[in-house]
């Protein structure tokens, strides 16, 4: 039953207007960068649009891992602040009840509907990171491969540039579900889903603060999500987001697994 | 055999300080409609939780119980006040969704509990574009398409037009007389509670304050009998008397009587005894009149 009730949350999230619009338009801004910032594609001349490639041509890598950047941060912020506002809205509408009385345990049907938002803002983050790759594939050259483009793991990447460019969209998909969870976790105490769904980007706008103080590798938010620092890699990539998605996901659970979210006057109107 | 489809034994619910629920004790039968009906605030989607077991009561217990229920049965069918579909997906779809998580009945049942709430399974119109009234339906649709044993209803009518409702008390009482299914509706629309109810639980400030049977209450009011004169009065009185019947003068030429007899044997017996009559009302208290001096006069 846990299955089929991920498998309905995959299905109301992924084909929500909202959900498709902001796939769209994320896909649509990332292709934009990879096709105008580039220039004609060919040998680069003087001016901004140098290559960064040594050989100095422009790639499919360095189009796709240096000038669609920008889009890496916005993917999951995007995704994962629509998937995770969810919750919310559930909880706001009613809907939770007629999903509630089927599953017949609060903790099944909470799990069941946080692993969705998981799902629904991993797939929507990693497979627009993919589209953007084939896009570029399409576009231009795919060698010759220089390891300068990318920030960390360069051994790895010369020697399995598609396995990096697989682990890159996974890294994206655990940011999602991370700003997804911050969404849910934002959900126990503020029940207007817009505001839920705002949290995370206040979230992201504020772990500027602790970081600066403790220059803690993990509170460093922007980087982790936008792979633009030299001292990170794939494991303690995995390993800051894995902290984050126990905490959030794990807080959530334990909260909307207990009657007493639901159990207030206010909450018991719906 | 009727049996019990929920019980509520001394139930009540407590937030903080304030009882929402208090002392609840009731049995809803299998082909039961049971009404219940009180002002806002007085508990009525709060029991509603409370029997689906989205939420537990504070104190007593609730019995619905599993045994004998048909295979696949959802038990429980629940339609709140509220009908928070998927917006941009059609009715079926956000039905079939539903269905899915149990995953227990076909995709025909899922259309023909959309066509039994009037509305099309085949329109591929999405809920956004529903009319409130369309969004209740297929909200009582989602209740009824599992086939449940007890139907939990929350204002059901709300938003309904008048052939809505007409269509909608007509479902219900084949939905109970028919599948024996035991239906608690909360309402505060008391036309029509008393319209498609067997029983009305009338509730204030979370306590029951009275059970009103539809029905066996309408059969036991009072007559009010009118002689031609003041005369016949008096021949009426020393009848009563004679025959142990409870009655109050209310005007010179009318008595208002507690009969215990159908009301054709009165009048027989009222013109063998050559009393003059000039009419004869019967006339139940209606549940509104209930309500107003029960639950708002106070009386």
């Amino acid at each position: 039953m846990i299955f089929r009730q991920i498998t309905i949350e995959l299905k109301r999230l992924m084909t929500r207007p909202i959900y498709l619009i902001a796939f769209t338009v994320l896909i649509l801004l990332g292709m934009g960068l990879i096709y105008f910032s580039v220039g004609d594609g060919g040998p680069a001349g003087p001016g901004e649009h140098a290559a960064p490639d040594a050989s100095g041509y422009w790639t499919a890598w360095s189009a796709l891992l240096t000038v669609a950047l920008p889009v890496f941060l916005l993917i999951p912020v995007f995704i994962g602040f629509i998937a995770g506002a969810s919750l919310a809205e559930d909880r706001h509408s009613g809907y939770w009840q007629f999903a509630l009385i089927r599953v017949n345990s609060r903790l099944k049907w909470v799990f069941g509907k946080i692993v969705g938002i998981f799902a629904a803002s991993f797939a929507g983050s990693s497979l627009s990171f993919l589209l953007l790759a084939v896009f570029s594939f399409l576009l231009y050259p795919s060698a010759p491969l220089d390891a300068g483009i990318v920030r960390f793991n360069q051994e790895f990447f010369s020697t399995n540039p598609y396995l990096y460019l697989g682990l890159v969209a996974v890294m994206l998909g655990l940011g999602a579900g991370t700003m997804a969870g911050v969404a849910c976790l934002a959900s126990i105490w503020i029940k207007n889903p817009y505001a839920v769904g705002a949290f995370p980007i206040a979230f992201l706008l504020f772990s500027i603060v602790p970081y600066s103080l403790t220059r803690l590798q993990i509170l460093d938010l922007f980087s982790l999500l936008s792979l633009q620092r030299t001292g990170l890699s794939f494991e303690n990539i995995t390993f800051s987001w894995l902290i984050y998605l126990m905490v959030c996901y794990g807080v959530t659970i334990i909260f909307f697994g207990r009657e007493s979210i639901f159990n207030n006057k206010k909450g018991a109107s719906r | 055999m009727n049996k019990a489809m929920a019980t509520a034994k001394n139930v009540g619910k407590a937030y903080g300080e304030h009882w929402a629920l208090k002392d609840i004790n009731l049995e809803i039968m299998t082909g039961e409609i049971v009404g219940f009906v009180g002002p806002n605030g007085c508990g009525k989607t709060t029991l509603i939780k409370i029997l689906a077991g989205l939420i537990t009561p504070t104190e007593g217990t609730i019995n619905v119980p599993k045994e004998g229920l048909i295979p696949g049965s959802a038990g429980i069918g629940l339609a709140m006040e509220s009908a928070p579909f998927a917006a941009h997906l059609s009715g079926y779809k956000n039905l079939e969704l539903l269905a899915y998580i149990k995953n227990v009945i076909s995709t025909n049942e899922i259309k023909q509990a959309i066509q039994i709430v009037g509305l099309d399974p085949g329109s591929g119109k999405k809920v956004g574009h529903y009319s409130f009234g369309m969004r209740q339906r297929l909200a009582l649709a989602q209740a009824i398409m599992e086939r449940p044993r007890l139907l939990l209803l929350d204002e059901p009518t709300n938003g309904l037009d008048a052939q809505a409702i007409i269509e909608l008390r007509d479902t219900l009482k084949s939905l109970a007389k028919e599948n024996g299914i035991a239906i608690f509706l909360a309402s505060h629309l008391l036309t029509e509670v008393e319209n498609v109810c067997d029983r009305v639980l009338m509730v204030k400030q979370g306590k029951i304050k009275k059970t009103f049977n539809i029905k066996s209450d309408n059969e036991r009011v009072p007559v009010i009998v009118q002689t031609t004169d003041a005369s016949d009065i008096e021949k009426l009185l020393i009848w009563l008397k004679a025959h142990g019947q409870t009655y109050q003068v209310i005007k010179a030429n009318e008595v208002s009587i507690d009969i215990n007899m159908p009301v054709p044997k009165l009048v027989n017996s009222l013109v063998q005894a050559n009393i003059n009559i000039e009419g004869i009302i019967k006339k139940a208290p209606t549940l509104e009149e209930e309500f107003i001096s029960l639950l708002i006069k106070g009386e």
